[in-house]
């Protein structure tokens, strides 16, 4: 039996550079890095022009990023044409959302999306203990360095694999 | 003596399902092909032989819901069976072409009774069905099947779709039981990454226990009191074991790393390379393109291109000496450990399983070795599955584990990063259009209901972590860019269709043809959270 190939099957289709959908999505990489996607239909840009006329076109593209536990909130200018950018901050185990808007020349923030909130991973021994529980302290001072690593692909990454597979 | 503590061996056997019926020929399958001879059998014929002999090993194996379905899969058998024979040709002039050569004839003897014994034992011991092999092995209670999310979905990634996540793991849950006779009690996270919340989706499902890398124990919240010497209680009363990181190094590392010993075999010298090609051709890709036949004479030797005979009597001994080494550096860490804390500690050792066999040449010997010597020579420490680590009822600490993985940096970049992170505003679009159908569509039924199933199916295919690992990787990029595009435009198509209700029924048929997995599927799985108590029980009933 005829077996169809990718193209037969694809029906010529390819993937879309937009969805028309408004959305603004936060991942957490890892404990000092996310990375923001967002997706801006015309009409809401429009909406915006519109609103705030002559200001929103001289101003520039801004992330907000707001620290939820400390309500700080960190500043990321964007390029205008990015649909996408990661996130550097400091603090490990922080729950996190971010906006994304515009600086107008007046000096004011105007937010067009709000993404979801994600907490970022640890990279340190916790602080707090439980009380219900003793404390053994002999492995502890092993670990004050994150411990990944020895992955496959670390056990392989030094030789070029042609056909290996994915291990 | 009374044993101190325990040891428990977890292999995390996987490869995404790569199922080509439009090619007479695919690197793709070949990975499968490879992985059955070298590895899942060889492992096989340890177990049972362990079985056989009463040693009183534990093994606990995570078999992912990909690879189990191909194993299953009537059309990759056929071509198993195909390259099985084709080797076993090959292995015939072998032994003809090396019958005057002291050195290699042995080597190509023992090729041809190896591929002989994987054919015997695939196709007329176990009559190809491989997950009935390990389900059988299971019920002596030494080896725990465990399952894996449904296509290895990098679920920290997933999770800004929570239903996307239940829906891997509940399809993982009903593929495992109906193949292996019963729900699985644990679970290996794809990647070993896990985001928070997780474990609320794993209790759902009725999963007791999962794996972490180290430092997502040793990161807990609060501070664990035994680092990776006992599971933690996750906030959703799920328990999670930590990898033990010495153990880990021993096998894993490529400097101290057993696998890279001088006597064991070069991976990377093989005929496919080095015979004529008017002799190997048949044997290579069509094409002429040389690849890997699995004939490697040679051992690593050092750190050299001048390569020495494989010796497989001096590859026997050093792997005994190795399983022995390994051995007494767990007695010593147990016992060392035990004296620390006040309870016995459980070293858990997980491992690519693949790592064994394809990779690691003698892992599979060794690991039958290992098992002999820790059940005849030493009693500081017995072999474990975590299942029955939980069930010596030892009261566990309560703590969230860090968000971790297992990949390099120990976090979520291998899988996120500028070569991949295109993909996740496709795959995040998608999650949401199924979970979207199945509230628009719960009544569906006939060839909507069918189109929706299949919906379910591309987006599970296009979620597999091993597509943005290539890309990151960076060999076979194209294929896994490919497999994530396809899956994801055949979603794009066959959602407009469904909602224009204009299902093309003969591309629908292709379709399930094609991305045939999960016969089971119902795409109502992917219902709001909130809803699926009550697909839950509309399934039941």
């Amino acid at each position: 039996m005829h077996a169809p190939d990718r193209h037969e099957l694809n029906a010529g289709w390819t993937l879309p550079n937009s969805y028309g959908v408004d959305r603004l999505v936060l991942l957490p990489r890892d404990p000092h890095k996310l990375l923001a996607y967002w997706e801006v239909t015309p009409e809401l840009e429009q909406k915006y022009e519109q609103q705030y006329p002559e200001l929103w076109t001289r101003g520039s593209s801004m992330i907000k990023l707001t620290n939820v536990s400390t309500a700080k909130v960190q500043d990321f200018p964007i390029n205008n044409l990015a649909s996408n950018w990661y996130l550097a901050v400091n603090d490990a185990d922080q729950r996190y959302y971010a906006q994304l808007g515009r600086l107008l020349a007046d000096g004011s923030f105007v937010n067009i999306l709000t993404s979801n909130a994600v907490n970022t991973p640890r990279d340190s021994i916790s602080s707090v203990l439980d009380p219900r529980w003793r404390m053994f302290a002999f492995w502890q001072h092993r670990y004050y360095r994150s411990m990944s690593g020895y992955s496959s692909y670390e056990l392989i990454c030094d030789k070029p694999i042609t056909e290996g597979g994915p291990w | 003596m009374v044993t101190k503590g325990y040891f428990s061996l977890v292999l995390h056997a996987h490869l995404p399902y790569v199922r080509h019926p439009e090619y007479t020929y695919s690197f793709e399958e070949k990975w499968l092909f490879e992985a059955l001879t070298e590895t899942y059998l060889p492992l096989l014929e340890s177990l049972t032989r362990l079985e056989q002999d009463k040693i009183d090993y534990r093994l606990t194996i995570s078999i992912s819901p990909t690879l189990a379905a191909m194993w299953q899969d009537e059309y990759l058998q056929g071509k198993y069976r195909h390259y099985l024979l084709s080797l076993l040709e090959l292995a015939d002039k072998e032994v003809k072409r090396t019958a005057n050569d002291p050195v290699f004839s042995p080597l190509a003897g023992h090729y041809l009774q190896r591929l002989q014994s994987a054919y015997d034992t695939f196709f007329t011991t176990y009559r190809a069905d491989l997950a009935g092999a390990f389900r059988q092995l299971a019920a002596g209670g030494k080896l725990e099947i465990i399952t894996c999310a449904a296509t290895h979905g990098y679920l920290p990634l997933l999770l800004t779709n929570p239903e996307a996540v239940y829906a891997q793991l509940f399809t993982a849950v009903e593929q495992h039981t109906q193949l292996f006779g019963q729900a699985p009690k644990g679970i290996w996270l794809p990647e070993c990454a896990y985001d928070y919340k997780i474990d609320a989706l794993l209790a759902e499902l009725g999963i007791n226990y999962f794996l972490v890398d180290t430092h997502g124990i040793v990161f807990a919240k609060p501070r664990p009191a035994y680092g990776t010497y006992s599971p933690l209680l996750t906030p959703h009363g799920v328990a999670a074991f930590g990898r033990d990181v010495e153990s880990s190094k021993q096998v894993w590392s490529k400097t101290e790393g057993y696998p890279g010993d001088f006597a064991y075999r070069d991976f990377y010298r093989d005929i496919g390379f080095d015979l004529p090609l008017d002799y190997i051709g048949p044997y290579i890709h069509p094409d002429g393109i040389r690849t890997h036949t699995g004939f490697k004479y040679y051992r690593i030797t050092g750190k050299t291109d001048a390569k020495e005979p494989y010796n497989l009597a001096q590859a026997q001994k050093k792997l005994a000496q190795h399983a022995g080494n390994f051995m007494f550096n767990r007695e010593r860490q147990i016992e060392y450990v035990a004296g620390e804390i006040d309870r016995p500690p459980i070293v858990v050792a997980p491992y690519d399983a693949e790592l064994f066999g394809h990779w690691w040449y003698e892992g599979p010997a060794w690991l039958e070795d290992l098992f002999r010597k820790i059940d005849y020579d030493q009693e500081v420490f017995r072999p474990i599955t975590p299942s029955e680590y939980l069930s010596l009822g030892l009261p566990l600490q309560e703590a969230e584990p860090s968000s971790s993985s297992w990949g390099s940096n120990g976090y979520h970049e291998v899988w996120l990063n500028e070569n991949n992170d295109w993909l996740y505003r496709h795959l995040h679009m998608a999650a949401e259009r199924m979970s979207q159908a199945a509230v628009d569509f719960p009544h569906a039924s006939g060839l909507q209901e069918e189109a929706l199933n299949q919906l379910a199916r591309e987006l599970l295919l296009a979620q597999a972590s091993d597509w943005p690992f290539i890309m990151t990787t960076g060999t076979m990029v194209q294929y896994a860019q490919e497999s994530a595009h396809d899956h994801l435009v055949r979603f794009n198509r066959l959602w407009q269709q469904i909602y224009q209700n204009k299902i093309d029924e003969d591309w629908l048929r292709k379709l399930q043809t094609k991305d045939n997995i999960f016969s089971q599927l119902d795409f109502r799985i992917y219902a709001p959270l909130q809803q699926t108590e009550k697909v839950m029980a509309s399934l039941n009933s």
